[in-house]
């Protein structure tokens, strides 16, 4: 590598030819981050993971103390990506549990990082028994999340849907093409019934990407599940992928759309991932956080600024980045306006609130703490140029918290946060380019496999998965 | 609401990379942890558990050199392709980050002294001498490869008991190469003046172990009563002016807090140019027994010089002009206005990681000192030019480059007097050094300059080697001190320490094996 790039550290990664385990070089070019490994059979490998240095030594720098899971599966560290999981040394509990219940899929995009065979489901009783070790594990979880293949494709669904249906479960969401529910809306409507979150991927207002993407030129019939999901007024989250040079101008649009729609509760935006065997690695392809942030910012007519999308500290903080968005009363007329939650508090204690949990403000201890931020914002009102709306709105907020009084659950204050606060989160999955032994070792989404596993998945995607 | 029943971790995870276990030596997968301020190199061996040795005090001072930039210098030659891995392939490998800095030779094994702290893997049996021919083979490879060399460093053993070190040192006069230096325990320099006159014809710089002012500590470390010799040692070097570090190897609670008074005598005295301070580490042959196993961290010991050196407040002080006194009082280098004398003292911000090595290995300080008046360097260059200055390698190469930066600072100072304490006394130092180091008419070769400019300059070094609990190849990737062999190899110093150096065949009895 003659590149005049300057040396940062090493950690260890996987050649994307044979996926072996090799040593790889975290070093600075133009003022980007790039992962330099070399393959004795494969060859040299530079990439790009980390579109800022700047920002990336900041990000790293907020990591937080990681919780213990209340039980380990694999008693013995065999060195990392050996002994999953999870073993005691892996530095997260599992946040998000990630349940494939069926490679059957309607679709076959050239980016799947699934490999899906159209051959198997997932038995409602094996389900049930990933559930039980995920609580035994976990004790409660705020989220699980259903995933495939094509969920809605599983004969049982609905029946796997109320096997989640447990105490210790806050919320439960499909992530779906959501295709089916064109085919048969009854299916929507019980799962709304059910309370399910449902994870729409949604990947642009650009046909010529979406068949780049996902083979198929779907526009049309995404609106018109749009359409659907808002009529019966799901939760509903917009899950993008986005490929540098293809749909991440389209950013900005989803991001207008999502701001737009009241039914709309997340975005999550992905940054393309090259794991697919047919898809080839192309690094003006590649876009990560800052990249991804810029065009938010850029997109959200001023609304959202890069400032405001935060690293998490729970997580790798290079794994995720998100911002939570306030709704601002509107009962003046006008459609919702928004405002970034970290711009009302101090980023350090928006950090303590946002840690080690899907969703804000359901720890007793941060809600105390919004609560006292909520407080000091009144002392200091006249500061911030909407003030009078934002503490109009939180007044709202605790007003209906505080009528629940003692009965408050944490599936109500879920349900008044949720109808509040939008979230806004970037997710950069790994790839064998990327791969990188630092993020995976804290990684807090799990693939609960086989009755007693649970596997981190970009090691599950990259080391495990048979494609 | 439901208490969270899972229970957080005593650390934060901060970081993934690869060290070594103490008891079987393999290489194995790394945690850097913060706990309770302070960052530990976590390392955990599948077959025997996880082990924690402490690598910074403070965190924050950990996160400013690790994002302090490291300077590209990347080798220009190297003798071996990637295969097992590293630290396997040495060496040079492909892999490898970091061009010399400072090549190191051991000439012998034999040593005068069995000092319990002594970190080489040094046996003597069998006794080894380099032959000159050997010598010869290396030196010329070097030369060969490398346009200009600093300097070569001589160590063993103790390398003054060689027969033929001064055909040694005469094959290492060439106009490649800047200097000698030459390692000793001082007990030969002590024992033998003309031994020491001759160094001083030759030009050789001397590294002097020297650890302590205390006879009872100096017994600990040395294993015998050694403080008489080594005050010997120093009253020889100063007679005859042999260019002298002080070698100060650094045990936490043993002579750790000495460090000021070593400092303090260092710049009190012409012949010395630099004290290179090594935090004790545990491996080789004897140092790898040595207990209590405490690790110092760099940032420790510059708290240590910090809290205990005051020298350069002292005699600054004297030096500064009665109209002047209240602009000193009031100065932003001034953390601590209540006490006079403590108002120059070495501050932990003198103190920034060589940019020509890992930023975990070394810290550095310059102070400028002509005649009795002394300032560190790095408040007059508070900004990326003190790192342009430093440059790449062990030494600073004042050329063009530093002859602008130091015009401009002279300028900007001239223009802004109020604005620096002492400002006269500085731009006197500094046209008194711009004189001397490009004088009108003259022609100075680079290594002549580089002399002429130590006159105008202590160094501080602090010198992290690693050991069993420490290693770490996010590190030895970007080491700079390098082992030549005479196979046209380089080993990174630590790697040689720690995998290779127990393997070498001039060392040791055939089929004996290591310690581990």
């Amino acid at each position: 590598m003659n590149l005049d790039y300057e040396y940062y550290k090493t950690t260890r990664s996987l050649c994307p030819g044979c996926k072996k385990i090799l040593p790889a070089k975290i070093v600075f070019y133009n003022d980007s981050v790039y992962m330099l490994k070399n393959c004795k059979e494969h060859g040299e490998f530079f990439t790009l993971i980390y579109g800022d240095r700047r920002k990336y030594i900041e990000a790293l720098k907020i990591s937080k103390p990681a919780l213990y899971p209340l039980e380990f599966f694999s008693e013995n560290f065999n060195g990392c990506g050996a002994s999953c999981g999870l073993c005691p040394e892996h530095q997260q509990h599992t946040c998000l549990p990630i349940i494939e219940i069926t490679d059957h899929c309607n679709m076959s995009c050239p980016i799947c990082l699934a490999g899906n065979h159209n051959g198997w489901h997932m038995p409602v009783e094996k389900f049930k028994k990933i559930v039980d070790n995920l609580i035994k594990a976990e004790g409660s979880l705020d989220m699980i999340n259903i995933s495939g293949g094509e969920p809605t494709l599983h004969p049982e669904l609905l029946e796997i849907v109320e096997a989640a249906n447990r105490p210790e479960i806050l919320t439960v969401s499909i992530s779906t093409n959501g295709k089916e529910f064109l085919r048969d809306k009854n299916l929507l409507t019980k799962l709304i019934d059910r309370n399910v979150f449902i994870s729409l991927q949604f990947d642009g207002f650009d046909d010529d990407s979406n068949i780049k993407l996902r083979g198929e030129g779907v526009l049309e019939e995404k609106l018109g599940i749009l359409e659907l999901l808002e009529k019966f007024s799901a939760r509903t989250s917009l899950v993008m992928t986005v490929m540098r040079g293809v749909n991440h101008k389209e950013i900005g649009k989803v991001v207008q759309y999502f701001l737009k729609k009241d039914f709309i509760r997340s975005l999550m935006f992905q940054p393309i991932v090259f794991a697919n065997p047919g898809l080839e690695y192309d690094v003006e392809k590649v876009i990560t956080i800052p990249g991804i942030a810029a065009e938010i910012a850029a997109g959200s007519g001023g609304i959202i600024r890069e400032s405001d999308i935060i690293n998490l500290p729970c997580s790798h903080p290079t794994c995720f980045a998100l911002t939570y968005l306030l709704k601002l009363d509107n009962s003046t007329g006008g459609e919702g306006e928004y405002i970034p939650i970290p711009r009302l508090v101090e980023v350090e204690q928006y950090l303590d609130t946002i840690k080690n949990r899907t969703a804000p403000g359901l720890e007793s201890e941060s809600y105390e703490k919004i609560k006292n931020n909520i407080y000091s914002l009144w002392s200091s009102s006249g500061i911030q140029p909407q003030s009078g709306k934002i503490l109009h709105s939180l007044k709202n907020i605790m007003c209906e918290i505080g009528q629940c009084g003692k009965d408050m659950t944490p599936q109500k204050l879920f349900n008044v946060m949720e109808k509040n606060i939008k979230s806004l989160f970037i997710h950069h999955f790994m790839d064998a380019y990327n791969f990188d032994f630092s993020r995976v070792m804290k990684c807090c989404n799990q693939y609960p496999l086989d009755e007693n596993r649970l596997i981190p998945c970009c090691i599950y995607n990259n080391m495990e998965r048979k494609r | 609401m439901k208490k969270d029943a899972k229970r957080k971790r005593d650390y934060i995870y901060y970081d993934f990379t690869r060290s070594m276990c103490r008891r079987c030596g393999k290489i194995i997968d790394a945690q850097i942890i913060f706990r309770d301020g302070k960052v530990f190199l976590r390392s955990i061996c599948p077959q025997h558990g996880a082990s924690e040795a402490l690598i910074a005090a403070n965190i924050d001072w950990y996160l400013k050199v690790i994002n302090t930039r490291q300077a590209t210098d990347r080798p220009g030659k190297f003798s071996k392709e990637i295969s097992e891995g590293c630290p396997y392939d040495c060496g040079l490998c492909t892999w490898h980050e970091k061009a010399c800095n400072l090549p190191i030779i051991s000439i012998t094994n034999v040593c005068n002294l069995k000092c319990p702290i002594c970190f080489t893997y040094n046996r003597d049996d069998p006794e080894y001498f380099m032959p000159v021919e050997e010598f010869k083979q290396v030196i010329d490879w070097l030369t060969a490869s490398e346009k200009s060399i600093d300097l070569i460093n001589i160590t063993g053993g103790e390398p003054t008991l060689h027969p033929e070190l001064f055909k040694i040192i005469e094959l290492c006069r060439r106009k490649e190469i800047g200097r000698v230096t030459l390692n000793s325990n001082g007990l030969k320099l002590a024992e033998d003046e003309d031994f020491v006159k001759k160094l001083a014809g030759y030009g050789v710089y001397v590294i002097l172990s020297f650890n302590t002012f205390n006879r009872d500590i100096a017994k600990k470390m040395h294993g015998a009563d050694v403080l008489k010799k080594k005050l010997d040692a120093l009253k020889n070097l100063e007679k005859y002016g042999v260019q002298t570090t002080l070698m100060n190897v650094s045990v936490k609670d043993l002579n750790d807090k000495e460090i000021g008074k070593v400092i303090d005598y260092a710049l009190k005295k012409d012949f010395i140019r630099s004290v290179t301070i090594q935090n004790m580490t545990y491996t080789g042959f004897a140092g790898g027994r040595f207990t209590p196993r405490k690790h110092l961290p760099i940032d420790e010991v510059i708290d240590n010089i910090v809290k205990r050196s005051a020298t350069v407040a002292d005699r600054a002080h004297h030096t500064i002009p009665a109209k002047l006194q209240n602009l000193h009082k009031k100065t932003r280098f001034s953390p601590d206005n209540s006490i006079e004398h403590r108002e120059k003292r070495l501050t932990h911000d003198d103190f920034v990681p060589l940019p020509g090595s890992h930023p975990l290995c070394y810290s550095v300080c310059y102070i400028f000192r002509d005649g009795d008046y002394t300032f560190p360097l790095k408040r007059l260059f508070p900004g990326d030019e003190y790192y342009e200055i430093l440059g790449k390698k062990y030494l600073v190469h004042p050329g063009e480059n530093f002859q602008r930066i130091l015009s401009d600072k002279i300028n900007e100072i001239w223009a802004r007097k109020d604005s620096y304490p002492e400002s006269e006394r500085i731009l006197k130092m500094m046209k008194n050094m711009i004189g001397k180091l490009y004088p009108t008419g003259e022609h100075l070769s680079p290594f002549e300059r580089q002399k002429r400019a130590e006159k105008f300059i202590k160094i501080i070094y602090i010198h992290a080697y690693m050991d069993e609990d420490t290693f770490d190849l996010s590190r030895v990737n970007r080491c700079s001190v390098l082992v030549p062999g005479i196979d046209k190899t380089y080993i990174p110093v630590c790697t040689y320490n720690l995998f290779y150096r127990e393997k070498d065949k001039r060392f040791r009895k055939a089929g004996e094996r290591g310690i581990r």
